[in-house]
């Protein structure tokens, strides 16, 4: 995967986290990961999972953990 | 005696009842009144007229200036009557029923009286009945056969108009002032019907002459070129070119128009297998009569020179195409399919579908994908549209769709329009919404632009909030904050309708400050106090209903705003009955159906989520293949897998997504990387310039189907010629799908339909053979809702209790910068339809030939453009140069066009940025810079893509050539 397409993805993912707030981050991590099973291909899950390491820094909190439940 | 009149079974859409019924209710709500005309006892509603009442005993009373698509009138005194009791003759169309009525339609004397005004009438009236082009279907013509018009004694020496000379520069129709009789019928159908005023009577008496704008030549008028004066003219005055140059159709059929979402009926009036007039059917109940300039005018694509009627491959797109038999094509492009996913894996293919396209077709071809292809990377163009209304009404309401008829506009009384401009992208149910609001109707527009609704003749505004592009979500929660500030909320249906902790969360959440007009002020840039009297108008001033389009949804926070939309409508109660609701204004014919019909990569038919078991397992059984659990790719993420490389063949049915999809280059690179692109399509289109193989489509005009609107009306598509491929679309997807090895063996669209009914609930009552005998049906159709479902949610909402969802403003990451310093929405005209590949092929181009840029007066002053001038626009994703249009209609800070032309190639300009839930994409809002030409007249984009364009054209004619 280029770096584009990573980055995509980083930013698909940040924006459900800061679109699924609810106050309480385990709420949201659940609702992120919720979101990312139910509307992302198996593909593109994989990918970001799999270098989840490489884009911890530019993910936010809320995804970050819900992309490490997902792994 | 007719017993009880019931004007859903009783009322013949063929015939003209002279006046319009009184009520639109499909069960008359008033009192009945029984009179006899002629001997015959009638029982009809009050405040029908005698006209209509003898129309309904069968007793055709003459008439020229009444009809019943219009207000009677009483002008032409053809339709005098005696009654009993009264003094003198009354014209039959101005006078209403009343009991006990007794009334005569034919004496000596009243035939006296009506041979004397047909007299008159003939006395200045060209008679050339023979060489007419009206001849067949002249009501003038008519009517002197049926008063008994025998001789005319006025002679033809004295004043005339019968040298008037004709105005055609309307590319459609005619106007011939020598065939005018000044009935007022076109006149009073541009009012009432389309709303635009257009036509006037301008002189008096013998001078009087029907007038288009300010005496102007039509094309030069403010005409719209809709029709509906064509259609209601009961002489050769107004007649379209087509009928002139051919003569009158021999037989018709009905079917339903193929552009936008409002899916109007038509019929198709023939000449053996060519359409030589199409004409809106009073029966259907989208659109009630009335069409468009695209509907009624713009179907000669159909038989344009550049449509492709042979299948064609190649092995490579800088080679030749050749032209081969459909199985042959077959062949090849399965071969190719099948070697690439052989090498690549089961997910390097996908298809899209197109809302153009049929409920049949786009149901077939998902079915091909996870049936053969084996894999869930299906999407359909809804994606770049109103996927946002599915996931937000869904998570909202449970069903993701529009919860009104069109019908219910009827009983609004303040219409809140959001992002939606129906008079140019819906025009009929535009007419509508400018019809109610003549009577009174209040509206709010939320719109960066002042679209053409905000000033409608003989209406009002109430609000116009003029908010900037991106900030949708903070005025919607504004306006709830200002419902729960000042305790306007109907909380005895929130309490009754909705979850209780989710509301109570909600509420807790739009109550805090940040949501107020006057915080939300800084972003939205609409002055706090109009914000507030909109929410209270809308939240008390009776049935309120909203309207919205991709203004909403095509944006970062496009299903947010939707579910805004929603929480609105639930807090204030105004959904479950008519005259309110939610209403997503769809952009192309069958957006609901395309996403009905489980073109998703998540989704199976009916809006059911693929990881549910029972549901999958219900489609394995029936398909008899294994359908992975997991979704697939989106067009978006298509896209990306295929500039990374993962994605390597693609099917693409009426899809032109390399003109309509956002960040052009992004799109180019990756059908450029596809070792395999079979597209299916009328034209070669800007995608099929990178296609390996081409699959001729058929029209709208070529084959069976249905197409179900934005109301949820599943309509007839009825095939009038032979398709010039000699396959229908439905045909060419089972060929190859039995390419790839998995059959699908129907011989009529109407079986397909009925797999359909089989395996989705909402459909379980929808069959061909219930649409021939009740014209539509709006699904849910099944047992539960046996004549379907006008309104939705009416005792409690699809997911049981509606669902407040929370709304937080998150604006979005494409902001203005100094490079970037104004913000470019993008939008369509009337003429035009979508990528105009059908439209640019007829003669709407008289009204828009290119794409044109709206600037403000002071962005244009500060940037030296004047109108006119050729400039450049150009954003991070790209540069092109089109034409200014000065204009107030957009505010300072934001530019407009549309993207009709592949040579502006709007969307090189609009990014990748897309909504947080679905993907659609954020072609509202995109950071752009205007200035001077760069050099040439063209962008070096666009030098580009003509290059290209010119080698794929010159490829094509080359077809035959060995390879």
């Amino acid at each position: 995967m280029t770096d584009a397409e990573l980055n995509h993805l980083v930013k698909m993912a940040n924006q459900i986290a800061s679109n699924s707030a609810t106050g309480n981050a385990e709420e949201a991590a659940l609702a992120v990961a919720s979101h990312i099973e139910r509307f992302w291909a198996g593909a593109m899950r994989d990918k970001i999972c799999g270098q989840l390491d490489q884009v911890s820094d530019e993910l936010s909190p809320t995804a970050l953990a819900a992309l490490t439940r997902l792994k | 005696m007719l017993e009880y009149f019931d004007p859903r079974n009783d009322i013949d859409p063929e015939r003209d009842y002279g006046t319009a019924a009184p009520s639109t209710d499909p069960v008359p709500t008033g009192d009945l009144v029984d009179l006899v005309v002629d001997g015959a006892k009638v029982r009809v509603p009050d405040g029908t007229s005698v006209m209509r009442a003898a129309s309904i005993a069968g007793i055709n009373i003459p008439k020229l200036c009444a009809t019943d698509s219009l207000e009677a009138y009483g002008s032409c005194r053809l339709c005098l009557v005696e009654i009993g009791g009264k003094a003198g003759y009354s014209a039959s169309c101005t006078t209403l029923v009343e009991e006990g009525m007794e009334v005569s339609t034919q004496s000596d004397k009243l035939g006296r009286l009506r041979r004397n005004v047909m007299e008159l009438y003939i006395s200045d009236h060209p008679l050339d009945c023979l060489t007419c082009s009206a001849n067949g279907d002249c009501e003038l013509q008519d009517m002197a056969g049926i008063v008994g018009l025998r001789e005319q004694r006025y002679g033809d020496g004295g004043s005339n108009h019968l040298d008037d000379m004709p105005d055609g520069s309307n590319p459609y129709f005619q106007y011939d002032p020598a065939k005018c009789i000044v009935c007022s019928r076109c006149v009073r159908a541009c009012e009432q019907i389309q709303g635009t005023y257009a036509l006037s009577i301008s002189g008096r008496g013998f001078a009087s002459r029907i007038s288009a704008g300010q005496g102007q030549p039509f094309m030069d008028s403010d005409c719209v070129s809709c029709g509906a004066c064509v259609q209601a003219c009961p002489t050769a005055t107004l007649t379209e070119k087509t009928i002139i140059a051919t003569g009158q159709p021999d037989h018709s059929v009905i079917t339903t128009c193929a552009y936008c979402g409002v899916g109007c009926a038509f019929k198709a009036e023939m000449k053996g297998d060519q359409v030589v007039r199409m004409v809106p059917w009073k029966g259907g109940r989208a659109n009630r009569g009335h069409a468009c300039i695209k509907g009624r005018f713009a179907f000669g694509y159909a038989s344009h020179k550049d449509r492709i009627t042979q299948p064609m491959i190649r092995q490579s797109i800088d080679l030749p195409w050749r032209n081969v038999s459909w199985d042959e094509a077959f062949e090849f492009a399965a071969g190719r399919l099948r070697s690439i996913q052989a090498e690549y894996g089961r997910d390097s293919v996908g298809g899209i579908t197109s809302s153009r396209c049929t409920n049949e077709e786009i149901y077939l071809v998902q079915k091909m994908v996870r049936a053969a292809f084996g894999n869930n990377n299906i999407d359909n163009c809804a994606r770049v549209c109103h996927a946002p209304t599915g996931f937000g009404l869904k998570t909202t309401l449970g069903e993701s769709a529009g919860t009104q008829t069109f019908d219910s506009v009827e009983k609004t009384d303040v219409m809140l329009v959001i992002g939606a401009n129906p008079t140019e992208s819906h025009p009929v149910f535009g007419s509508r919404m400018r019809k109610r609001l003549r009577e009174g109707t209040r509206l709010i527009v939320v719109d960066p632009r002042r679209i053409d609704l905000v000033k409608s003749p003989h209406a009002e505004t109430a609000y116009h909030l003029k908010l900037l592009p991106g900030t949708n979500v903070a005025l919607i929660n504004a306006l709830a904050h200002v419902i729960v500030d000042e305790g306007l909320e109907q909380a005895a249906f929130i309490a009754q309708r909705c979850e209780r902790e989710a509301f109570d969360t909600w509420r807790t959440f739009i109550g805090d400050s940040r949501h107020s007009p006057e915080q939300t002020e800084q972003y939205t840039g609409v002055p706090a106090e109009d914000v507030r009297q909109a929410a209270r108008l809308y939240a008390t001033g009776g049935n309120a209903a909203i309207y919205y389009g991709l203004g909403v949804t095509e944006h970062s926070q496009g299903s947010t705003a939707v579910m805004g939309i929603a929480n609105l409508a639930m807090l204030t109660g105004n959904i479950g009955r008519e005259g309110v609701g939610v209403n997503p204004m769809r952009g192309q014919n069958n957006v609901q159906g395309a996403c009905d019909m489980g073109s998703f990569p998540h989704e199976l038919p009916g809006y059911r989520h693929l990881s549910g078991d029972p549901v999958r397992q219900q489609f394995e059984e029936a398909w008899g293949v294994d359908i992975l659990p997991e979704p697939g790719y989106r067009i978006t993420n298509m896209l990306d897998a295929a500039v990374e490389g993962s994605l390597k063949g693609m099917y693409i049915q009426g899809e032109d997504i390399a003109q309509s999809d956002p960040n052009t280059q992004h799109v180019e690179a990756a059908l450029g990387n596809l070792e395999c692109l079979i597209v299916q399509d009328l034209f070669l289109n800007e995608t099929a310039k990178y296609a390996h193989v081409f699959l001729p489509g058929s029209t709208f005009l070529e084959k069976d189907g249905t197409f179900t609107n934005a109301e949820r009306r599943i309509s007839p598509v009825r095939k009038v010629m032979a398709p010039a491929s000699g396959l229908q679309e439905w045909q060419v997807t089972a060929g190859l799908s039995r390419a790839l090895g998995y059959a699908m063996d129907y011989d009529h669209p109407s079986e397909i339909m009925d797999e359909i009914a089989a395996l989705t609930p909402a459909f379980g009552g929808v069959s061909y053979d219930r649409l021939d005998r009740e014209g539509s049906l709006q699904w849910p159709c099944n047992e539960d809702a046996p004549d379907g479902t006008p309104i939705m949610h009416v005792e409690a909402f699809v997911r049981g209790k509606g669902f407040f969802a929370l709304t937080e403003f998150i604006p979005t990451d494409e902001k203005v910068t100094e490079q970037f310093p104004l913000l470019l929405t993008t939008g369509r005209i009337l003429s035009q339809y979508n990528v105009g590949a059908q439209t640019r092929r007829t003669d709407n181009v008289a009204w828009h030939s290119e794409d044109v840029l709206e600037v403000h007066a002071q962005d244009a002053q500060d940037r030296g453009i004047e109108n006119g001038d050729l400039v450049s626009l150009s954003s991070r994703s790209g540069i092109t140069q089109l034409h200014v249009k000065v204009s107030d209609r957009v505010q300072p800070g934001v530019v407009y066009t549309t993207f009709h032309h592949p040579e502006t190639g709007a969307n090189v300009i609009t990014t990748d940025n897309s909504d947080w839930a679905t993907n659609c994409p954020e072609y509202k809002v995109t950071a752009v810079q205007v200035g001077k030409p760069i050099g040439a007249s063209t962008s070096e984009w666009q030098q580009k893509h003509a290059r290209f364009s010119e080698t794929q054209i010159a490829l094509l004619d080359r077809q035959g050539e060995a390879q």
